[in-house]
């Protein structure tokens, strides 16, 4: 980041524009921006976490910034980044890099019971092949699958399952009715979450667990995971592992998306000037090369790929063609914070045994109640 | 003569005047925007006051049943640290009272606790109540399964989350009110015991009689440090459970918490908060009249 400045004031100086960078640390990053927007102290340029565009859109902490973008730039981003930008038809942020969740195999494992998992999207299992994939190689590992279920807070578990319910035909939110109460315990909804839970219930899942990377150690012969586990993978002594899509539970195989994005705040003066700042984050060259070689993320740009060859080979390719054919960003709403807590809290009821229509129905209650509440 | 007085006035004043300014600007001042806010729809991040309600925050945490659980679950923890806390800190302070190196590492080892980050602490115990699985397992659960009995959910079970954050403060905390009742203790003239002696009293009656009686101005102030710590809690839950399972373990607090930051309502954050303001100072002064009483009557 600290380059990607340096290169931008360089580039200016002789226009006297410079940036300043100011970093928000820790954890508490979105609690500390949204005390700074209460005092009308926000940066002109602000880093976003995707999932907050809705909320501060909301809020009015950001500008709509569709006057800048034309149509060929708009058309030179991943779909997924315009999609977690868009909040009620006004586009609010770009995003220099996207994620990507996949499903690793540990390859030693998936041959001795002569598995051969699928590499593009098209092909995705279907949910019963993948159950009966994991049953197989059970008797092979310590545990069949990863899900990661000692990650701390909300989000990587609202991330990594929705698509689950987004696959299924089912929605967590209905934004522009302002639904959650039978949205979120749709049938549908209900039906991809007791899929997952059956996991769980059949051993081939760990519902609690102390270990954060069972994969890289060989003891989990699938992990459903992001992208930032992969220098991991490769640094695992003995592990050759593989990567397929995710599992389809209806027609058609979602995967998740969404990363950090830029925005600019309703406190900056000059908006033509932050856009030119904005411009250059997400610059291939300027922003996109620099970033996604430090951070490996997937590149937000379609023309940025050229810069990273490794995009040809899996598992990389795979992570572009998900993204394109099969991503989905989580939904932009206001009360985005409260349904993913709500959300999340759920899953790890359920994935400790919970009635999944009455636990989804009791957080879907709840995030409504919120939601009626915001609007009146 | 009214010079001088004056001249005391003056000064007295002036001492008195930068502990009144502080207070004023960061308890009462704060205190009163909180109450003004309360009455208002004010989202977290506008920097403009919103509109006027009434008294809607209130009845909405009324109808609230996450507001519920939170009361509820922050009045069973304190049910069990206040008393529980405050009896083991008084056999501890018993047990290491004496000028002997054993007692005195012992005191030191029972305080550590309290010089601790609780964050920290939380941390780790989180790590120590660790569940049982194919993967690995924290230490408590590995040693029940080294000893054969049956491993516990500890945390992740909606029955057993909020004892096991009973148990892990009342550990944290013990030390701090160990070493208040221990001062107390020392207070006590040991002329006392001997007098106590002398008239045939055992060391239950000796506890009763003597012990007792003597520390009990020395209790009003932990009974009552331990409460509105007690109240307070957040740390604990807010790490160790994220207010799970099932919210069995959410606070109060973090419920404050949660409405500014998850839901973005400043105004019900601050009604809750003038609430606990109240309830808080309500129960502390309650419990001063009731152990003053208390403790003249002894």
């Amino acid at each position: 980041m600290q380059s990607i400045v340096r290169a931008f004031n360089e580039a200016h100086a002789s226009e006297k524009k410079r940036i300043v960078v100011n970093f928000f640390p820790d954890r508490q990053y979105a609690d500390k921006v949204s005390i700074a927007a209460a005092s009308s102290r926000l940066p002109d340029v602000v880093d976003i976490d995707g999932p907050y565009v809705g909320p501060w859109a909301a809020e009015g902490l950001l500008v709509p910034i569709d006057a800048y973008v034309d149509e060929k730039m708009r058309a030179d981003f991943l779909k997924t980044i315009i999609e977690q930008g868009t909040y009620r038809e006004h586009l609010y942020a770009l995003g220099a890099f996207d994620s990507a969740l996949a499903v690793y195999y540990n390859r030693k494992m998936t041959d001795a019971v002569g598995l051969s998992p699928p590499e593009h999207v098209d092909d995705a299992w279907t949910w019963e092949q993948f159950v009966d994939a994991l049953e197989r190689v059970k008797p092979h590992a310590a545990v069949a699958a990863s899900l990661h279920m000692d990650e701390p807070g909300a989000e990587w578990l609202t991330y990594a399952f929705s698509p689950l319910i987004w696959s299924n035909g089912g929605r967590l939110i209905d934004v522009r009715d302002h639904r959650v109460a039978g949205v979120l315990d749709s049938p549908a909804s209900v039906d991809a979450i007791r899929k997952w839970q059956s996991l769980f219930k059949r051993g081939l899942a760990e519902a609690t667990t102390t270990n954060p990377n069972p994969f890289a150690a060989g003891l989990a012969a699938f992990d459903w995971t992001g992208h930032w586990m992969v220098p991991s993978f490769e640094a695992a002594k003995g592990l050759d592992f593989g990567v397929m899509p995710l599992p389809r539970v209806g027609a058609k195989c979602v995967t998740a998306s969404g990363s950090w994005c830029w925005g600019i705040s309703r406190d900056c003066k000059d908006k033509a000037l932050a856009w030119e700042v904005l411009a250059w984050f997400v610059s291939p060259e300027h922003g996109i090369r620099p970033m996604v070689e430090a951070n490996g993320a997937v590149p937000g740009r379609p023309s940025a790929f050229k810069y990273f060859p490794k995009f040809k080979k899996m598992p990389y390719r795979l992570f572009r063609e998900q993204l394109e054919k099969a991503g989905r960003a989580r939904p932009r709403t206001a009360v985005y914070l409260s349904l993913t807590h709500a959300f999340a809290d759920a899953l790890r009821d359920i994935s400790v045994g919970a009635d999944v229509k009455k636990r989804l129905t009791q957080a879907a209650n709840e995030v409504q109640r919120i939601l009626d509440r915001s609007r009146h | 003569m009214l010079k001088t007085r004056t001249g005391e006035w003056i000064a007295a004043v002036l001492f008195v005047l930068p502990a009144c300014a502080l207070i004023g600007a960061f308890v009462f001042w704060p205190a009163l925007v909180m109450a003004r806010t309360s009455l208002h729809r004010q989202a977290l991040t506008s920097p403009q006051v919103g509109p006027y309600i009434g008294g809607d925050n209130y009845t909405a945490l009324a109808d609230d049943p996450e507001f519920q659980r939170a009361a509820g679950n922050t009045a069973f923890f304190s049910v069990l640290v206040i008393p529980f806390q405050t009896a083991l800190a008084l056999l501890l302070a018993m047990w290491v009272n004496g000028p002997r190196w054993s007692r005195r590492a012992l005191r030191a080892a029972v305080f550590l606790p309290t010089t601790m980050s609780l964050t920290v602490l939380a941390v780790l115990w989180k790590l120590l109540y660790e569940p049982a699985s194919a993967t690995g397992a924290g230490l408590f659960n590995g040693l029940l399964a080294s000893t054969g009995l049956p491993t516990q959910p500890f945390l992740t079970s909606p029955h057993q989350a909020m004892l096991c954050i009973v148990v892990m403060s009342i550990w944290q905390g013990v030390g701090f009110q160990m070493m208040i009742l221990l001062s107390g203790l020392q207070t006590i003239p040991p002329q006392r015991y001997e007098a106590a002696a002398l008239d045939g009293a055992g060391r239950l009656r000796g506890f009763w009689h003597v012990t007792l009686p003597g520390v009990a101005p020395t209790m009003v102030v932990v009974v009552l440090i331990t409460t509105i710590f007690a109240l307070k809690l957040f740390v604990q839950p807010y790490l160790m459970t994220n207010g799970g399972p099932s919210e069995s373990t959410i606070s109060v607090v973090q419920y404050i918490y949660r409405a500014a930051f998850f839901q973005r309502d400043l105004g019900l954050a601050c009604a809750v908060g003038l609430l606990f303001f109240i309830v808080v100072t309500a129960v502390a002064i309650a419990q001063r009249v009731l152990l003053r009483r208390a403790e003249t009557m002894s």
